[in-house]
């Protein structure tokens, strides 16, 4: 291929990019709107009630969140290696840090699972209150969308795979991903601890 | 000026009454003109913009239409002296009808919508819909409602003296309702869990019909009630022959066997 | 290229990636919900001026209503009339409006428009339509069910909405999460649209040489990113209710969760709902822009000014829902800041209307059907959007709100205006969709007859709101204040059933059209856009070469020209 057509080839791809972000972007902010109405909602909900603060989800279940909080958080900086691993070598080398986020989702999402049985079983259930129907709600809307990031992790590993791979798409798999993790420091910090 | 707006004039109200060839039914409120008015006020310039618009446009069709000879003229409309035009235009459009109407909407509000009355005279009425019917509650001889001596006359009737301020309070029994009555030109709707507070005053006696304007189920449509205005005498004879609820053994909102609540009733919700 | 010679029927016509197709997907989807919309209103119209008689032969009498829960064989009841308004209400706007207007032309012209080769993500545009094929099927299957389809009003407040408010069966449940998975496809929709204007416009195609029929869907596209996720929240919310027990919505007596807010459903409706309104309708502004210039042939006056007060529009668009909400008892401040933001957007809406009566002044109008349709918007928009001003006024609404007055306002505003201008798309890009051009006899017709019994029926059911008509009631003789109004009853519904049998006549020309139609020529209207430059059948990838735009998008009677009264936006001027 000679120069020119490399370049022009480099441009356009450059270009199918910004394209590709912009798509991941406005996305990103229509989910934004989305649970910022999920958010507001709690907010309207609680300041016009007298009694919220005084439901407890039980020390075990919030114990167990701040440990998932982390893990969540660890995938996020787990994830950031794999773009970091496709530019210093190569994208299949970065196949193990694919397979560490994905564990690191799984096993949010299982642990996350995990609590709801134990909030159940202690009376805590998504009909007992507004404080149970907003958690279940908000962590279960989230777990959905976070569950859609590992299918998109899985899929981006078999694109590897096949070599039909491209580093940029990390970044835009990264952008929903670390989005995702934000969203849930932001339901932690406001739904389950507050 | 301010004479004519008040009293609905700004071309004489038998000229326009045409926009609308049906009337409301008769405004027997003492404030429902200022609603009338507004329409009034809202329905002239409305005609007289749209009569502009329209015989600019047959103007412009047969005017400006394809034939042989004619062409157009290659204006884009573009250049300062149009652009000032149309925003000019659209002003004096804002400032002869928005601003108007809204000055008269805020002056009515203020000065009587919601100016709620405070003097002794005032009737209190608190109201529950429900599907689908209509409660009312009148405070008893200690004034306080929510109380033994609270009187609840039979469903969907509902009496109030002529000329004297009547102030309701409004909640629902189960979905959203509205309470309309179209002869006093005022609405406002029930929530459930939420009170809600109205004023009118009637300027004649008679019978008047209540509606629900929110829908509320499948008998929404027949949900009909009567507002009956009595003379002072016959309103407090009225009264007194209705039977005191009794003691609250217990405030049962839930249904009883024909679906009535009783011992509903909230404390009048005070500071308004 | 030579690919799509081994494409299956399967990857060529069901799950197309190219938007044209994926455009008259819509366009069909759309038509066949109006028709089912429209007849809809037909049996409304009967119960109304025919309460409890069973329905004759010609409105399917003999097949609707014959389960034995119905009140008697072929006669609609309360409980059906208010699925009847429900269905119609949600049918109309979001699955034929939207389909037709955004779904279809949206995707359709966008890329034409713009001189791309197909949408930014075509993959996601053929997902987006059969997204919408399933929230089709999901509405639909609540016709199903034993208890009916949903019947709270297309605005479905809750509590009337959730089991609490007694409407028997899944039907409420069903219509939520049609409404959700139409309200993904949206999205999807949206993402592409704003994502291929930003980045796919062809050499020269600057923002103001766009046409103004896709400013119109641009905007559209931003109001849908932004608001359709904040209904879906809501609907969400709803749902749960509906379905797993919550009570976020339930209040008061009947609720068994304390903490319900009712109201909540109603700010997120309407902080959606009004935006909606005006993402329906910015489309056909649009459309009818640039539909005048071409058939006056003149530029769009002041075309700059017009995509400005577009933009103006939809800014504050966003701001105005409190005025659905102004008798549910706000605090003042909260109404009065409402009512003055509403008046604002007077200003811009009546700068772009003069600016459509300069397009006429002084052009050379031609009266072929779209322009037909397009200056008939011009007459209900006026009149829908002037009686706007009773409603945004908080006195006047208090009296006119929940009345047949807002039912006219906005079918003046969607019904007509809206509805006028998607068929003058049709009726303007059919020669361009398929090839063929609309029977002229037939389109004149379709229009004398869809223009006057239209306004027969939507503005004497503003008379009706004035008279103190309130909604949504099954049987009106119900009340004696009613009784001077039932006779407008009966008009309305005869002209209704006129203004049904004219879009018969409209399915006929289309179907009849797109078969044994006239050939048409690659541009049988002489117009500038890019769209008509293309050949006919119209190739994968629309242009054989990435245009060079020169032009503006109504360069007509331009002196510069000298053989002929326009010029396309990719061919350059000769000196």
């Amino acid at each position: 291929m000679d120069k020119i057509t490399a370049h022009n080839k480099i441009r356009q791809n450059e270009s199918e990019q910004m394209t590709s972000l912009i798509g991941m972007v406005i996305l990103l902010g229509s989910l934004a709107m989305f649970f910022i109405t999920i958010m507001a909602s709690y907010g309207i909900l609680r300041v016009r009630s007298s009694n919220w603060g005084m439901i407890r989800m039980g020390n075990l279940a919030v114990l167990l969140s701040w440990f998932n909080l982390i893990v969540l958080m660890g995938s996020s900086y787990v994830f950031s290696k794999i773009s970091k691993i496709a530019k210093e070598t190569t994208l299949t080398a970065s196949i193990r840090w694919v397979d560490s986020t994905i564990i690191c989702g799984v096993i949010f999402l299982g642990l996350q699972i995990f609590i709801w049985s134990i909030l159940s079983s202690n009376g805590y259930l998504m009909t007992s209150h507004q404080a149970g129907s907003i958690f279940y709600m908000a962590s279960g809307l989230h777990g959905i969308h976070l569950f859609i990031g590992i299918f998109l992790l899985l899929w981006f590993k078999q694109k590897i795979k096949k070599q039909e791979a491209q580093v940029f798409e990390i970044k835009l798999i990264g952008l929903f991903w670390h989005f995702l993790t934000i969203l849930w420091l932001i339901i932690f910090f406001s739904v389950i601890i507050f | 000026m301010k004479k004519f707006i008040k009293q609905g004039y700004l071309i004489p109200s038998r000229v326009m009454h045409g926009i609308w060839f049906l009337d409301p039914p008769k405004d027997v409120s003492l404030d429902g003109y200022r609603i009338d008015n507004v329409i009034q006020y809202t329905d002239n310039v409305v005609l007289f913009y749209f009569s502009i618009v329209v015989f600019l446009m047959i103007y412009f069709i047969i005017k400006y239409r394809s034939r042989n000879g004619h062409t157009a003229e290659y204006d884009k409309g573009d250049s300062k002296k149009n652009i000032i035009f149309t925003v000019c235009m659209g002003m004096t459009v804002f400032l002869t009808v928005d601003v108007v109407i809204e000055r008269m909407a805020f002056k009515d509000l203020k000065e009587a919508f919601w100016k709620f009355p405070k003097d002794e005279s005032v009737v209190r009425v608190e109201v529950m819909p429900q599907q689908f019917a209509w409660n009312f509650r009148y405070a008893g001889e200690d004034s306080e409602f929510s109380t033994a001596d609270d009187l609840v006359p039979t469903q969907n009737i509902m009496h109030i003296p002529v000329n004297t301020p009547v102030i309701i309070q409004i909640a629902s029994y189960d979905v959203i309702h509205s309470f309309f009555i179209p002869n006093f030109r005022v609405k406002v709707d029930a929530t459930p869990g939420m009170i809600n507070t109205l004023w009118f005053q009637a300027t004649e006696t008679g019978e008047f019909e209540i509606a629900c304007a929110e829908l509320c189920g499948n008998s929404h449509y027949r949900m009909r009630g009567s507002l009956i205005v009595d003379t002072q005498e016959d309103y407090s004879k009225w009264l007194n022959g209705l039977e005191e609820e009794g003691e609250l053994d217990e405030d049962d909102w839930g249904d009883d066997d024909e679906g009535i609540p009783t011992y509903w009733g909230w404390p009048w919700k005070e500071a308004i | 290229m030579s690919n799509h010679d081994k494409k299956s029927i399967l990857s060529k016509y069901i799950f197309s990636t190219d938007h044209k197709v994926i455009g008259k997907q819509f366009l069909w989807v759309g038509i066949f919900f109006l028709m089912f919309g429209g007849f809809q209103a037909m049996l409304i119209r009967w119960s109304l001026s025919n309460t409890l008689e069973p329905l004759p032969w010609w409105l399917l009498g003999n097949f609707l209503y014959q389960s034995s829960s119905a009140i008697g064989p072929g006669i609609i009841g309360p409980d059906a009339y208010n699925q009847l308004f429900t269905m119609h209400g949600t049918i109309m706007i979001f699955w034929a409006i939207t389909p037709i207007l955004i779904g279809a032309f949206g995707n359709f012209l966008i890329p034409l428009q713009i001189g791309a080769g197909d949408m930014a993500f075509p993959k996601l545009n053929m997902i987006s339509f059969w997204t919408m094929f399933l929230a089709s099927v999901v509405l639909l299957a609540s016709y199903l069910l034993p208890m009916g389809t949903a019947a709270a009003g297309w605005t479905a407040y809750p509590p009337l909405s959730t089991p609490v408010g007694g409407i028997p069966g899944s039907g409420q449940a069903y219509w939520t999460l049609a409404l959700t998975l139409a309200g993904t496809s949206t999205l999807m929709g949206a993402i592409n649209y704003i994502t291929t204007i930003v980045r796919f416009r062809a050499p020269g195609m600057d923002y103001f040489k766009m046409p103004l029929t896709t400013w119109g869907l641009f905007l559209t596209s931003i109001l849908n990113a932004l608001f359709v996720p904040i209904i879906a929240a809501g609907l969400i919310i709803l749902l749960l209710d509906q379905v797993a027990g919550t009570q976020f919505l339930v209040a008061g007596n009947k609720a068994t969760i304390p903490g319900g807010d009712p109201l909540l459903y109603q700010h997120v409706f309407w902080i959606f709902g009004h935006p909606e309104v005006y993402i329906l309708i910015l489309p056909a502004w649009g459309i009818v822009s640039d539909l005048l210039a071409v058939f006056s042939r003149k530029p769009a006056y002041g075309y700059k000014v017009t995509a400005i007060c577009m933009c103006t529009i939809t800014a504050l668009s966003t701001v105005v829902w409190g005025h659905h909400m102004y008798t549910t008892g706000m605090s003042p401040l909260l109404g009065k800041a409402f009512m003055f933001l509403t008046l604002i957007i007077s200003i811009p809406s009546s700068i772009f209307f003069l600016n459509w009566l300069g397009t006429l002044w002084k052009g050379a109008i031609r009266f072929e059907a779209p322009m037909l349709f397009a200056m008939s918007v011009m007459w209900v928009f006026g009149l829908g959007g002037l009686t706007g001003l009773y409603n945004a006024t908080i006195t006047s609404d208090i009296y006119l709100h929940d009345t047949y007055f807002v039912v006219g306002h906005f079918h003046y505003t969607m019904a007509a205006s809206v509805l006028f201008a998607g068929f003058a798309a049709i009726y303007f890009w059919f020669p361009k969709m398929f090839g063929k051009e609309l029977d002229k006899k037939m389109g004149q017709a379709h229009f004398w007859l869809s223009f006057i019994p239209l306004n027969l029926v939507f503005f004497n059911m503003m008379v009706m709101g004035y008279a103190g008509h309130h909604r949504r009631i099954f049987d009106p003789t119900e009340y004696e204040f009613l009784k001077p109004v039932l006779g407008l009853n009966e008009f309305i519904t005869i002209s209704a059933f006129v203004l049904g049998i004219a879009q018969v006549i409209f399915m006929i020309n289309i179907i009849y059209s797109m078969f044994k139609g006239k050939k048409a020529e690659k541009n049988p209207w002489k117009a500038a856009t890019l769209e008509w430059t293309v050949s006919q059948p119209i190739p994968h990838g629309n242009f054989l070469e990435i245009p060079q735009v020169y032009n503006g998008p109504h360069e007509y009677s331009n002196p510069k020209i000298k053989d002929r009264d326009w010029i396309s936006q990719s061919e350059p001027m000769a000196s």
